[in-house]
């Protein structure tokens, strides 16, 4: 028996090409069937076929994959919904100006992003039906006769000898191939069986890209119900202890009441854990307590409520005169007791200032205005925005404090707890989560799957033997295909060893 | 016991890495089964390194960035020594580029020696990172690094060797650019899985912490772009044919994303906004 011959390429188990089966199939319609279709119904024929080739063809892939791949990175390096102060800031005026009107600065609601996204699905799903039938082909039996060229034509060839005339050398590699777990393929009718063979192991790994394409497409199917937006929403809720925050819904609305809220600390006194004890209010009734957590949302009627923050209303708040009051800033605390920024701020009307607390001192300090007492740090912007001609202009107390004919005052306001909520609801999530069970399971198809074929024929030999090409391929992280030569070969080895014996 | 089992596997890498281009010079297979003994040697120190910051933690020890550079190293050791002994063997000699590997190992844990003593600390969980997500989240992620890593030495032999291809050639006794190219296949055909469940069950635990199963944070972004990046390479590859340089670049650009994922990204101006930023190392 010789040894096996590898081609020149000796590593395992690469697939080359799109197609899978054993037999060649048809990528594109030939050049005979496009000439012939000179009626109008041919040419239309003709359009409808290059348009599928184009939806399903990996140029189109590569080209998406690529400006997605850019046009991500540029939403992540360009600040997105900032001021047109910050882009100029960060790009120099001409170009922060031009930035400021382009639709980087909002990338991922951007109409040509979503359409990237559509592009990819109409692909995917163009590739995954072209490829389910590619594949059902090439599982059923095979369609003509296996020739010579199909079995050199393998990722890794090799050539024996069998003592056996070829009926028994046939039924002997049929043999080996079955306990190997190998499925013979039928030969088609009127072919003799004992000159060629082809079998087949693992073959539902061919279905595992088909799944996670599919995958893929349900993802964004899902995706795209979550931007519905009579369906879904992302709110703030902003509850001190004892309110009830209302989550519209429609029929299904129903309440949260924030009974409690607290931080457990470690020994260190860093946060060992938030929590927010609530109950479920519908129809002015209790229906159940609810303590959430990080990691451990409030899930009720598809709204999905989680723990952002937790805040402290020590009781004072920054009121602002103009002769009489115009507005009130409140005086509001996160978890790490600093001053929470985003609650801490208000827009007044006259004059259209934006103010804001920045930093708040329940002890005496030094400045004018507030010994003796609490006092806060203001700061405010001119346009009525957030912008870099923001300015703080100093510490209020009680005592107070003048700015271009304006009066702020620390003064006492209600005192409370409470935390910020992310009230979310997005029908696509289950959607989006059996897309999730299509990609994994189609990716262990891949890493633990590897399908092999074997084509092989056989030729009587002078002097009663038979001569046997063999070719293999294996498609997947297992043996590739010139092990796999290696060890039927050990097997064809060892029998006809035993039968000499 | 942690500090010094690092040590331990930072110079048994280092060793390893030498003697590998011993090897590859050489050809002696004494020396390349002596590279390889050693290689091992370094995976069962950083193992122990790892597993006693575990110990110490009371938690999956692959948390914060100090821990993270111990695993990501360990990864990139396990899955190239897992690789020689499982896929390449006698048939294909890719040892040479245990090289490479094992000195990316050596640069990940070298950067996790170059951090301060405070991010070295074994830190409490925040309230958030308190799920079992974490376990697999890091993990896929860690797995799918190191395999990405491994490609990319594979690629950048290829790139050296294709320069000077042939029988002849001063690097002759390199492996052949078309095993280099297959091996490197083969391994990002490895990670891609694992780089799909990093965002995967990243999403699910983003829905659980933040509310929403994505937001277009910026680690969230880089981390799809990075598998993005690697699904290029895998369609220019096995549908479009491309073989040969350009489409080891892309392994390596690949590899780029995973490490700007990783570290840059907390450099961008937009992380302030981010919510991983409890990840930055700083």
């Amino acid at each position: 028996m010789s040894d096996s011959k590898g081609n020149s390429d000796l590593l395992p188990g690469s697939h080359t090409g799109s197609g899978g089966g054993l037999n060649a199939t048809p990528e594109e319609p030939s050049r005979g069937a496009e000439h012939n279709a000179e009626s109008s119904q041919g040419l239309s024929a003709a359009r409808d076929l290059r348009l599928w080739a184009w939806l399903y063809s990996p140029a189109l892939t590569l080209w998406l994959l690529g400006l997605m791949i850019v046009a991500m990175a540029l939403g992540t390096i360009v600040p997105q919904g900032a001021s047109v102060e910050a882009y100029e800031r960060a790009f120099g005026v001409p170009l922060g100006r031009l930035v400021a009107k382009s639709s980087l600065t909002h990338v991922f609601s951007a109409w040509w992003f979503s359409l990237l996204f559509v592009l990819l699905a109409v692909n995917l799903t163009a590739c995954v039906v072209r490829r389910v039938r590619i594949v059902a082909r090439a599982q059923d039996a095979a369609a003509s006769p296996l020739t010579s060229a199909q079995v050199r034509g393998r990722r890794a060839t090799a050539a024996w000898s069998i003592r056996l005339a070829p009926a028994a050398a046939h039924d002997q590699l049929a043999r080996v191939l079955r306990t190997r777990g190998y499925r013979l393929i039928p030969a088609p009718a009127g072919a003799k069986d004992e000159m060629a063979l082809r079998a087949r192991r693992g073959a539902i790994r061919s279905w595992g890209p088909i799944i996670v394409h599919t995958g893929l497409v349900v993802v964004v199917l899902g995706a795209a119900c979550g931007r519905l937006p009579s369906l879904a929403f992302h709110r703030t809720a902003v509850i001190a202890s004892g309110d009830t925050y209302r989550v519209a819904m429609g029929e299904k609305s129903f309440g949260i009441r924030l009974l409690n809220a607290g931080i457990e600390r470690t020994p260190g006194g860093g946060p060992s854990q938030y929590w927010a004890r609530t109950q479920i209010v519908e129809h002015g009734k209790v229906i159940r307590n609810v303590t959430i957590t990080p990691n451990h949302p409030l899930r009720y009627h598809g709204a999905n409520v989680v723990l952002d923050s937790l805040f402290d209303a020590p009781g004072y708040a920054v009121e602002v005169k103009k002769g009489k009051s115009v507005g009130c800033v409140p005086v509001v605390m996160d978890s790490s007791g600093r001053v929470d920024l985003m609650s801490s701020v208000t827009l007044l009307k006259d004059p259209p200032w934006l103010v804001w607390v920045r930093g708040f001192r329940a002890a005496p300090g030094g400045e004018p205005g507030t010994e003796g007492g609490p006092a806060a740090l203001v700061a405010l912007d001119e346009s009525g925005a957030v912008t870099a001609n923001r300015r703080e202009i100093g510490w209020v107390g009680a005592g107070g404090l003048d700015y271009e004919g304006v009066h702020f005052e620390l003064v006492s306001a209600h005192a409370s707890k409470g935390v910020r909520l992310g009230v979310h609801r997005d029908p696509g999530v289950p959607v989006v989560w059996s897309g999730f069970g299509l990609i994994v399971l189609g990716c262990l198809l891949a890493l633990f799957v590897t399908r092999r074929e074997i084509a092989a024929t056989l030729s009587p030999k002078g002097g009663g033997g038979t001569a046997v090409v063999i070719g293999a391929s294996a498609f997947g992280l297992g043996p590739g295909a010139e092990s796999v030569l290696d060890s039927l070969g050990a097997d064809l080895e060892a029998r006809e060893q035993a039968d000499r014996g | 016991m942690e500090a010094i089992c690092i040590k331990l596997s930072f110079g048994l890498y280092l060793g390893a890495a030498l003697v590998y281009v011993l090897y590859a010079a050489s050809r002696w297979e004494r020396v390349g089964q002596f590279a390889t003994a050693v290689a091992w040697l370094g995976l069962g120190a950083n193992t122990a390194a790892l597993v006693a910051r575990g110990i110490a933690a009371g938690r999956v020890p692959y948390v914060t960035m100090y821990e993270y550079l111990m695993a990501f190293a360990w990864a990139v050791a396990a899955v190239y020594l897992i690789f020689e002994w499982r896929f390449w063997g006698a048939r294909a000699d890719l040892r040479p580029a245990g090289s490479l590997a094992l000195l990316l190992a050596v640069g990940l844990l070298g950067y996790g020696s170059s951090l301060s003593a405070e991010l070295k600390q074994a830190q409490t969980l925040m309230p958030v990172l308190k799920s079992n997500w974490l376990i697999f989240h890091i993990f896929t992620a860690v797995v799918g690094y190191g395999a990405a890593g491994v490609a990319t030495a594979l690629a950048v032999l290829y790139l050296v060797r294709s320069r000077w291809p042939g029988p002849d050639s001063w690097l002759r006794q390199l492996p052949e650019p078309a095993e280099l190219d297959q091996a490197a296949y083969r391994c990002i055909a490895f990670a891609f899985p694992f780089l799909a469940l990093v965002n995967i069950t990243g999403a699910i635990w983003a829905y659980d912490a933040w509310g929403r199963y994505w937001g277009w944070d910026p680690k969230e972004t880089w981390s799809l772009i990075t598998w993005l990046v690697y699904a290029f390479y895998l369609h220019a590859r096995l549908r479009s044919g491309w073989r040969g340089p350009r489409v080891n670049w892309i392994a390596i650009i690949g590899f780029a994303a995973v490490m700007f994922t990783f570290i840059g990204v907390s450099q961008l101006a937009t992380f302030s906004q981010s919510r991983h930023s409890y990840a930055s190392g700083r």
